[in-house]
């Protein structure tokens, strides 16, 4: 069985590229463009690891973060940003994050870092 | 060498390539444009037989000079341009009998690095992705952004055939490409240059967009792109496989102007909705 991303991101251009990269690269993943509709389809899906986005419009990643430590302690989450900081970092791997990823990473270091994190399956 | 000695005999200034008018003559219409990967381009023209014509061209629809003359045969015009792998991209008209051609045509070359390319079509053109992009192996993909479902919508190939082959890349509609391989490859779009005034609607939010023009050069300046406070353009840098991000912010570009190349395609999020006119009129 694909691990299965769920990647939250409400910038359309790094979400749907990444998520066709990952896909190419054997991946299934599902997007969603805020923290409402991450959290339904978190309900729906068998979700092996989330990427979620520290800006979104409406709510904090990091308040989503948090929903995903309460509901799914097992998924790793991984925390994208564009935003720099040691502060940021701290608070997110103290608030339960298995890893941090930045926007201005290459594509294959962002794919590098989903394996890592991957549970069990491992990269694809 | 040959160029030099036509404009010599033609004469910059003469009447025959200021193109003057002649009631009597309807202006030839440029045909069948094909760019030949990585070789010539073609195309073909009908002329009255014994006419006297000047076939022009441009690097940038600006400066034209004239690359060939002649006098028309019975048979149709069929122009060869054996040069085209030098340029990027060129475009070409007619003058004959002192009168421009209805059209202008021509081609634009794109680099498709490894990965994935953001791309875009700049002329009026039937053909078909299939017939776009040829010999391309599998797992090479076209992706358009579907703004309804504000996502991506793939059309890959899979056993040597695209899914979708009679899919077309329209004028100034934007894509992102995946090249495969490990090899820096090309593609080139050909066509008709779409004149007059040209509107793309951005809608606001994100969209993927392009200029309906073949032309190069700042968004803003040079294609006229209606950039408001806050509007985000996004450029993506095909050697290092990440978006550069261009913000404008206070009347500035604090990571400096986006520049934009012929045939490329960029992301922009736009805080209200605005038709993006572009108006193109191609002088003598």
């Amino acid at each position: 069985m694909k691990a299965h991303i769920l990647f939250v991101d409400d910038e359309a251009p790094i979400r749907e590229l990444l998520s066709l990269y990952f896909r190419k690269k054997g991946l299934e993943v599902t997007t969603a463009m805020s923290a409402q509709q991450a959290r339904e389809l978190a309900g729906r899906l068998e979700v092996s690891l989330a990427i979620l986005d520290v800006n979104l419009a409406g709510e904090n990643g990091l308040e989503l973060l948090s929903f995903f430590r309460t509901n799914y302690p097992k998924v790793p989450v991984i925390i994208f940003t564009g935003l720099s900081g040691q502060d940021l970092v701290a608070k997110a791997l103290a608030s339960g994050a298995s890893g941090f990823m930045s926007k201005g990473d290459s594509l294959d270091a962002l794919f590098t870092t989903v394996c890592r994190h991957l549970p069990q399956e491992g990269p694809p | 060498m040959r160029i030099r000695s036509l404009i010599k005999r033609l004469g910059s200034g003469s009447r025959f390539l200021r193109g003057g008018k002649s009631d009597s003559f309807a202006p030839p219409i440029l045909r069948e444009p094909e760019r030949f990967p990585y070789g010539p381009f073609r195309w073909k023209s009908q002329l009255p037989p014994g006419t006297d014509y000047a076939v022009l061209a441009s690097p940038n629809l600006r400066s034209w000079v004239p690359v060939s003359q002649g006098k028309a045969q019975e048979a149709p015009l069929e122009y060869i341009d054996s040069d085209a792998p030098k340029f990027a991209c060129r475009f070409y008209r007619l003058l004959a009998n002192e009168i421009y051609s209805a059209n202008v045509i021509g081609y634009a070359s794109v680099s498709l690095p490894p990965g994935f390319s953001m791309i875009s079509n700049p002329f009026d053109s039937s053909a078909t992705v299939a017939e776009m992009f040829k010999q391309w192996p599998d797992g090479t993909s076209l992706n358009r952004f579907d703004t309804r479902q504000f996502r991506l919508v793939e059309n890959v190939i899979k056993s040597g055939k695209w899914l979708a082959p009679g899919e077309k890349l329209l004028r100034g509609e934007g894509a992102i490409f995946f090249n495969p391989t490990s090899d820096y490859k090309m593609a080139s779009f050909a066509g008709e240059v779409c004149q007059g005034n040209l509107s793309t609607p951005v809608p606001a939010g994100f969209s993927l967009r392009a200029s309906q023009v073949p032309q190069a050069g700042n968004l803003v300046e040079d294609l006229g792109f209606p950039i408001a406070e806050g509007d985000v353009i996004h450029l993506f840098d095909r050697e290092r496989q990440n978006y550069t991000l261009h913000p404008y912010q206070d009347g500035k570009w604090p990571a400096g102007p986006p520049i934009i190349a012929v045939g490329e395609a960029f992301w922009v999020a736009k805080t209200e909705p605005h038709n993006w006119v572009q108006n193109l009129v191609i002088g003598s």
